[in-house]
This record gives C-alpha cells, sequence and structure tokens, in this order.
C-alpha cells in the first residue's frame, strides 16, 4: 500500500485527520523531501488533471500543463499561508500555468474539441461553432472556458486567480465581444 | 431596448435561461433568435470541452524525482542558511587579511643573512 493509500484508508477509519496529514506532507516538503511531494502530487493530481483537461485536450499538453502546476507548487510552496486550504492555492497556480501555456500555445495546436457529440443535425453547426472558437485569442477561450465550461461566476473567478473583481470583468467584457463579433460575422 | 442590448444581455447572462425579457425579444426577433442559438451551440462546445484523461500510476514519481532534480527546496534552504554563509565567508577574509603578514614583516622574518652566507659559500669567496 504506498503512502497515499495508507493515508486514505487511515482517515476513512477515523484514525487521522485527512488535513492534517496534508499538513504534515507540505511541512515535509518545505524541508525538501521529494517522498512526501509525491505523496502530495497523489492527493491531488486528479483534480489538476480535471481542471487542466478543462484547456487542454491532448493528453501531452495535459500532462505538461500538471507537471508544471506540482513543480511551481514545488517551488513555491514556502509562499503558500497555511489559513486558507492548500486545495485553492493550487487550484490557482493550475490555472496560472494553464493560462500562462495557453498564452505560448499557438491557436491551431490545441484544438478545442477533437469530436463532436452533439446530435447528427446539429454537428454542422456545432463545428462551424467550435472552428470560430479556435480563433479566438487564448486569453478570451480562457475567460470563455472558465464562465462558460467551469459555470463560474466573476468573483468566483477573481477569487481563484487572484485577480481583480473588475480585471475578471473586462477580460470577459472582452471575450464576449469577440464571440459576439464572431458569431454575428458568421451568420451574415 | 434595441436587438443590440438584448444580445449584450443575453451574453452576459450568467444562468441557464435567458431572463423574461430578453426571451420574448427572441420570441418576435428571428435575427437575434438565430444568434441565441449559434451562442448556445458555443456555450455547450466550451462546456463540452474537457480531456477526460486520467494520471498514469508513475505520475506523482515522475514529478517528486524531477522536483527533487531541480533542487529549488535546496535553494531556498541554501537562501534562508545566506546570512550564516556570508557570515562565514567575512570572517574567514579577515581572519585571512590580518594573518597574512605585511612586507616589512616579511622582510624581518626573511632568513636573509643565512642566504647570504651560503650564496657566499657556494660562491667560494
Amino acid at each position: 500500500m504506498d503512502g497515499v493509500a495508507c493515508i486514505s484508508a487511515m482517515a476513512d477509519d477515523g484514525a487521522i485527520e485527512p488535513q492534517s496529514e496534508e499538513a504534515r506532507l507540505i511541512a515535509a516538503c518545505r524541508k525538501g523531501d521529494s517522498d512526501a511531494f509525491a505523496d502530495l502530487v497523489r492527493l491531488h493530481e486528479r483534480r489538476v488533471f480535471r481542471l487542466a483537461g478543462r484547456f487542454f485536450r491532448r493528453r501531452e499538453d495535459l500532462e505538461e500543463a500538471a507537471q508544471e502546476t506540482f513543480l511551481t507548487a514545488w517551488t513555491k510552496l514556502h509562499t503558500y499561508r497555511s489559513e486558507a486550504p492548500f486545495e485553492h492555492w493550487l487550484t490557482r497556480v493550475c490555472l496560472n500555468c494553464c493560462y500562462a501555456r495557453l498564452r505560448k500555445t499557438k491557436p491551431a495546436e490545441e484544438l478545442i474539441a477533437d469530436r463532436v457529440e452533439a446530435p447528427a443535425a446539429d454537428a454542422d453547426a456545432r463545428l462551424e461553432v467550435e472552428g470560430l472558437l479556435r480563433t479566438l485569442p487564448p486569453e478570451d477561450r480562457f475567460v470563455l472556458l472558465l464562465l462558460h465550461g467551469e459555470g463560474w461566476s466573476v468573483s468566483e473567478i477573481g477569487e481563484r486567480l487572484g485577480w481583480s473583481r473588475a480585471k475578471v470583468k473586462v477580460r470577459a467584457f472582452r471575450a464576449r465581444k469577440k464571440l459576439r463579433r464572431l458569431l454575428e460575422e458568421a451568420s451574415t | 431596448m434595441t436587438c443590440d442590448e438584448y444580445r449584450d444581455k443575453l451574453l452576459a447572462w450568467e444562468g441557464i435561461e435567458p431572463p423574461p425579457p430578453v426571451r420574448a425579444h427572441l420570441e418576435s426577433c428571428t435575427s437575434c433568435a438565430a444568434f441565441a442559438r449559434r451562442f448556445e451551440t458555443a456555450r455547450e462546445a466550451l462546456r463540452d470541452h474537457r480531456a477526460e484523461h486520467q494520471p498514469d500510476p508513475y505520475f506523482a514519481r515522475r514529478v517528486s524525482a524531477l522536483a527533487a532534480g531541480g533542487s529549488d527546496p535546496l535553494g531556498w534552504a541554501a537562501m534562508k542558511l545566506l546570512p550564516v554563509t556570508l557570515t562565514l565567508v567575512l570572517a574567514m577574509s579577515a581572519w585571512c587579511w590580518l594573518a597574512t603578514p605585511g612586507p616589512s614583516e616579511l622582510f624581518e622574518q626573511a632568513p636573509t643573512e643565512d642566504l647570504l652566507g651560503w650564496a657566499l659559500e657556494e660562491s667560494g669567496s
């Protein structure tokens, strides 16, 4: 049984608190313990993959984004203040890594969808719209994916990214404006 | 309200169903209704835009090996020890400077007479 499985089993039995175990792992990581870091990664890898999967469909891109997230977390762990849950801090690191990576990615490299799951009658419309979304700048796609993909509000995005509410509002306004122009141009 | 304003409201709407005034407008305006359908398709595409890949069993081990190789936490530890390191370096430099004899001390310590005697003996004079 690996460390995380053991921790989970003990937590299920009520023998230990998962948060205190996480705090122990974080403290060990701060001392440079890479085994503790591997356990910490195991605790959060699914969550990070799920979030990064919102922006990257190709496995290699997703994995690189997740890897970058954890390596950034490792190097910046001293900036984490334990008053807030570690999960929130890691979400912010992950979103910022994805954002930076998305900005570096050429639009053609990141496919908005590699398959269409819509009914056949709507498939053409869906393909057309997906093509339009691909042409949006990465910054705009990022905000739209958080708004419509994750379903987060402006306040939630600001809180999770560490951006001001005004900044998110401006980005969302610009992104919606560009999306609107694209959708209108496509219909003429 | 104009079509332009209704479209702005539709785009900024965060709920599932658009608000009643916008819905009423969509029922009477074919152009805005077509726009709303395309926008809904775009929202669906954004909602469905998700990869379902799971991390492989060795992911955590790989990442921790990379982290250990990067030695950044050690770098961080080194940063914490920087004041101690600097103090040690300064103390050693000061000791070296003080312990090194000056030119006059060196002249006094130099075995001048012995050397001179040896040189004279060698020359046979």
